[in-house]
């Protein structure tokens, strides 16, 4: 497979993704699966959308909140954090885990793909970009992909600057965590579309969690 | 791991060399869904995934060309790419021969650092 990391600075961005993001992730599984999570509404209604007999694949799916929406196509889960895709598992789901920068996929299979609260946990640009091409390899011409990424544009917040650190809302789960994870706040309006990709432009942006 | 999802996979891992544990589920038949699945599939991959399972049965090693008509046939597909799944066993690269785990029915496709 064709993957290979850029120079140094990728390295040191594997590093802090493998820190910050993954075990993260991976010790907050178990009470993840606690969390009774509501899927988007326009996540929802984009899967629904979908024609039957569709393929479908949510990249970085999690416990597969988003597998069970449309019962008329088949949908494929992928996470890179085996804990998470254990319990989507045990959901009853279709899952496997993967690399999102590396997806075990053959081109243009997948009518459509998701990607939900994923792409701002590449800490560097180059990896986005990466995540959001391979995705796209996978997808039959004319499908589409919906990404929904943190906004550093948000109504009742305001965050200092867009590489930051984001603590667990501690009172959605019954520990008391101080885990905090790493997020990559994305200019929606500006930066989404400034990626350039051969496939398609940008049909909308991102709005806020 | 479905055999469906076996089909997507890329030519380097297509191989199942071994799977030591499979399971069969009862999954409702749609024939419009199985229809539109039948041309996104490699047919021999799909055949020879089966057939290394010994769920083949009397599946065709061709496509028929009129399969959209012969609910028998759309029954049989159904069955072998929805309903028998791996649930622990390897799938195999024949390029490098790296093998990827099946635990649980996960298919584990991460490679390790020094492979990336």
């Amino acid at each position: 497979m064709d993957c290979f990391p850029l120079c140094r600075m990728e390295n040191e961005a594997i590093h802090l993704e493998k820190k910050h993001v993954h075990s993260v992730y991976e010790k907050t599984a178990p009470y993840l699966s606690d969390l009774r999570c509501k899927a988007w509404p326009r996540v929802r209604q984009f899967l629904l959308d979908q024609e039957p007999g569709s393929l479908i694949a949510d990249i970085g799916c999690g416990t597969g909140k988003y597998l069970d929406v449309n019962g008329q196509i088949y949908n494929l889960g992928c996470d890179y954090c085996s804990p998470l895709a254990e319990v989507a598992r045990k959901n009853g789901h279709e899952v496997l885990v993967c690399d999102n920068l590396c997806l075990p996929f053959r081109d243009q299979i997948f009518n459509a793909v998701i990607s939900i609260g994923v792409i701002h946990h590449f800490s560097m640009k180059e990896r986005r970009i990466r995540a959001i091409r391979e995705m796209a390899r996978t997808m039959v011409p004319g499908g589409l992909i919906m990404i929904y990424v943190w906004a550093l544009e948000q109504k009742h917040r305001r965050f200092e600057k867009q590489d930051v650190f984001v603590p667990w809302n501690k009172d959605s789960i019954k520990r008391n965590y101080s885990n905090s994870i790493k997020y990559l706040m994305l200019k929606a309006e500006t930066q989404m579309n400034k990626y350039s990709f051969p496939i398609g432009k940008v049909l909308n942006c991102i709005v806020h969690w | 791991m479905k055999l469906l999802t076996h089909n997507m996979l890329t030519s380097h891992v297509k191989g199942v060399t071994k799977a030591t544990e499979v399971k069969v589920t009862d999954v409702d038949f749609n024939s419009e869904f199985v229809s539109r699945m039948i041309p996104k599939i490699e047919w021999s991959v799909l055949v020879e995934a089966a057939d290394t399972l010994g769920h083949l049965n009397d599946l065709p090693r061709d496509l028929p060309p009129d399969y959209e008509s012969s609910e028998d046939f759309l029954r049989k597909v159904h069955h072998v790419l929805l309903e028998v799944e791996v649930l622990e066993g390897n799938l195999k690269c024949p390029e490098s021969g790296r093998e990827f785990p099946i635990t649980k029915g996960v298919p584990n496709m991460l490679l390790n650092e020094d492979e990336v």
